[in-house]
């Protein structure tokens, strides 16, 4: 159906997509797998129209193909579900589905009977139970997300491509959602799916095709081949065990926080934080993590909240004060409140700094900072290895490597790490858990917000669970034996 | 102060690198400036590349010039000003009814200080602050500088006939400068000018406090985060604007003897003018003092040409507005880039 031959791709000086060659069957689901950064979005923006390749070819359904522009991969058969969902909350399922292609009346009214019916003919053709009527916003993420699936293939898609359909979906919603997929695949339908989680293409995909830095390592069929054998191929070396080892040995109290409040957020979170082990908060979205760790450096103005500090009570004001005191907050929204985007790695690394650089006049000079930023660079395998690029241009990964880098040039006492590896790669996620480990181990106390469980109980040594604004439970899990369970039950009423 | 600029990282975007400051934007702005000085030249090789010419350009474009560098103080924290033309007016006139009631010179001119900053105050904390937008806040200061201005004056000239010579002069004073057969007089405004774009420039790229200002424009949340004293340096930006206003108000004052409440009308919109064309972002964290010199010396050259080419003078206000249009609706077309 698709057929791909030594598609290139380079954004300024950059190869995102280096002689890529793949192709898509009628009647199969095709998973295509890799880190961020190794191409996957470009590859199939590029089959979608979005992008223009520059060398390569394109067939499709047995003709080359050269698309300028969306629509025309569009009107030639090629639907692209995109991650963020782009329906219209306040219109109804049918509208939304003819949305800019309404069907006409011979008044050139729109004609919403045709138009029901239409969404309804598709709905019975997948398989799946929605009322066009319906407004969309009424309809869970799952059933919206169906909808756009449903969208895609109402314009007579003979190759439907899904990025990351299932990355805010429940487990009951990802069923319904892969019986629709088999149903299509039963129909002739070719479908790629991109997808992080690698259990799921097991279960979905005929055929995988792995991308690494912007080059294809191999295709193969999934039943011939092995989870370990898929991550290998996409970080190119073993990964040996997913996480560090948890703390060798635990010593004194850094920092302890009580009656930490926060009105109508935080009620009365107490804890203390030793040095060489990890503090992991869980619990579930809105549970109060971010909030507590927030108030507890005055970003958010508290209500109550007592702090020690290696032993003495300390004040912290504002969010300046902490981090005077060494004591630092890593937001999880990190292109809105962690980095400066257009500014380079070597800005950003010295964002907190700045007077680390000037000399004793007063002088600041740059030429110090870039040779610091080059340290952290080699430190932590920030690519590319430029202390001038935009930090924009760097992938979800490295921005997160910039941004620890930027908190441990301020020589932390606490580092308070929310959400370290979200949209992170395999690869820098491991090279981050380990650096954290490091930090723990030389005595810095290190606190982490996590929503992803393995990563709490992976990383770990003692985890917090929040529940409404308080802390609800305390785990030990010096050997990582807290079950995700026990997490669970602690995070949600009963 | 070329290679100065090239070295600077704040050219437009702290980058880091060493030439891509200088690369784009203002090294476009240099050949444009050449451009214009180039055309006029041709079609008027009698009257404009004359020194008498060029001189009264360069003169009344330093008053421009320090507004100018003001509004880009502001701009790189993600703020605006638009109160400049009228904290200047009222400054100017506090001065100059002091030096008419006999007054010292150092007394006056404090006091013209004190005004001009509290304004600058009174900006900064409403916007830093109580956190209303800068646009409003400067808008609501311009009318009221103005209008306090005005009723101080009633409308009138304020001259001073009795104040010391030495001050009335020295806003006119030009340095002489041999050239072969006589001497280039060079007015002091423009070097107070032109020394200032050097300084401010050298203390934004090699003094961490003015290095921060770019911090809590391009993302207020994440300076603050990191640590960085927003609120202070929000404060301190329109203060530090309201400093330059000051200075312009003195030479001002000084080189026409007399204060006037209808000082610096529209001066915010050149001021604004230069200072995007010259690399500065209305979303902040960008600007460039070299570069907002390039954009008032193009403005000014382009003010000359309409009348040198015995157009209507008034078309200079029109032109100050494309150019405007033009550089904000590059700067949003690059914000857009960016952001995606």
């Amino acid at each position: 159906m698709l057929q791909v031959t030594a598609v290139s791709k380079s954004f300024f000086s950059n190869k995102v997509l280096d002689a890529v060659t793949f192709d898509v069957r009628a009647g199969e689901v095709h998973a295509l797998v890799g880190e961020n950064g190794a191409g996957k979005s470009t590859l199939i923006n590029i089959i979608g129209g979005i992008l223009q390749r520059d060398s390569g070819t394109i067939v499709f359904d047995g003709k080359e193909v050269d698309f300028g522009h969306p629509l025309q991969a569009m009107g030639a058969g090629i639907s692209v579900v995109h991650q963020e969902l782009s329906l219209v909350p306040n219109a109804t399922v049918a509208e939304n589905m003819f949305l800019r292609r309404e069907k006409r009346t011979a008044l050139g009214l729109n004609d919403w009977r045709a138009m029901t019916r239409a969404a309804a003919d598709v709905f019975e053709r997948v398989g799946i139970d929605i009322d066009p009527n319906a407004l969309v916003g009424s309809l869970s993420v799952g059933m919206q997300q169906l909808v756009e699936v449903a969208k895609a293939i109402s314009i007579d898609a003979k190759l439907l491509i899904l990025d990351e359909p299932t990355s805010s979906l429940s487990e009951k919603e990802i069923d319904e959602l892969f019986k629709v997929i088999n149903d299509l695949r039963r129909q002739g339908l070719a479908i790629i799916f991109v997808s992080h989680k690698l259990s799921e293409l097991f279960k979905i995909a005929d055929r995988v095709t792995v991308l690494r830095d912007g080059h294809l390592v191999a295709t193969a069929e999934t039943s011939a081949i092995k989870s370990e054998d898929l991550i290998r191929m996409m970080v190119g070396r073993q990964l040996g065990t997913l996480y560090p080892p948890h703390a060798s040995a635990i010593g004194d109290v850094v920092f302890s926080c009580k009656e930490l409040s926060r009105f109508g957020a935080v009620s009365d979170v107490a804890f203390d934080v030793r040095r060489g082990e990890i503090l992991g908060l869980a619990g579930l979205v809105g549970a109060g993590r971010t909030e507590a760790m927030r108030a507890l450096i005055n970003a958010d103005e508290r209500s109550s909240g007592r702090f020690w500090l290696e032993g003495d009570e300390i004040q912290i004001h504002d969010p300046s004060e902490a981090l005077a005191r060494g004591i630092v907050y890593l937001s999880e929204d990190r292109k809105g409140s962690g980095l400066f985007l257009s500014y380079s790695v070597a800005e950003n690394i010295g964002a907190s700094t700045l007077d680390h650089y000037a000399d004793r006049f007063g002088v600041f000079h740059f030429s110090a900072l870039r040779k610091r930023s080059r340290e952290f660079i080699a430190k932590m395998d920030i690519r590319p290895p430029d202390e001038t690029a935009r930090v924009m241009n760097l992938s979800g990964g490295n921005q997160q490597k910039v941004l620890i880098s930027k908190a441990l040039d301020v020589n932390p006492k606490l580092l308070i790490f929310d959400e370290p590896t979200r949209g992170v790669d395999v690869g820098a996620k491991s090279l981050i858990h380990a650096r954290l480990r490091e930090l723990a181990e030389s005595g810095v106390g290190v606190v982490v917000i996590s929503s992803e469980m393995p990563e709490v109980i992976g990383l770990s040594d003692r985890i917090l669970v929040f529940r409404n604004g308080g802390v609800s439970a305390e785990l030990m899990n010096r050997k990582g034996e807290v079950s995700q369970e026990a997490i669970i039950n602690n995070a949600v009423y009963h | 102060m070329m290679t100065h600029a090239a070295n600077s990282p704040d050219a437009t975007k702290p980058t880091g690198r060493r030439f891509a400051a200088l690369s784009s934007r203002q090294f476009l702005l240099v050949l444009i400036n050449v451009a214009i000085f180039l055309v006029l030249t041709i079609l008027r090789p009698d009257a404009f590349p004359s020194w008498t010419n060029l001189k009264a350009v360069l003169s009344l474009m330093s008053y421009d010039l320090l507004i100018a560098i003001a509004m880009t103080i502001v701009l790189i924290v993600r703020g605006i000003d638009l109160s400049v033309g009228s904290v200047l007016a009222l400054a100017s006139v506090t001065m100059a009814l002091l030096l008419r009631a006999d007054a010292s010179v150092p007394v006056a001119l404090l006091a013209g200080l004190g005004v001009a900053l509290l304004c600058g105050l009174t900006n900064g904390l409403l916007v830093g602050v109580v956190g209303i937008l800068p646009f409003l806040v400067t808008l609501g200061m311009m009318s009221v500088a103005r209008g306090i201005a005005t009723v101080l004056t009633t409308g009138q000239y304020i001259s001073f006939p009795n104040a010391p010579a030495w001050f009335t002069l020295f806003g006119r004073y030009e340095l002489q400068i041999p050239n072969g057969s006589g001497f280039y007089g060079v007015p002091v405004t423009l070097i107070i000018g032109l020394t200032l774009v050097v300084v401010t420039s050298l203390l934004f790229s090699r003094w961490t406090a003015l290095r921060s200002f770019f911090f809590v424009g391009e993302s207020t949340e994440a300076a603050r985060l990191s640590g960085i004293k927003v609120t202070r340096l929000t404060v301190a930006a329109y203060l530090l604007a309201a400093l330059f206003v000051w200075f312009t108000a003195v030479l001002l004052t000084s080189a026409n003897k007399i204060g006037y409440a209808n000082y610096g009308i529209g001066a915010e919109m050149r001021a604004l003018a230069a200072a995007v064309v010259g690399g500065a972002s209305l979303a902040g964290g960008a600007g460039n003092i070299f570069g907002t010199f390039l954009g008032v010396l193009m403005l000014a050259l382009i003010g000359n040409g309409f009348v040198m080419l015995n157009g209507n003078p008034n078309w200079q206000q029109a032109s100050v507005g494309i150019v405007l249009l033009v550089a904000v609706g590059v700067d949003a077309l690059r914000t857009y880039r960016d952001r995606r």
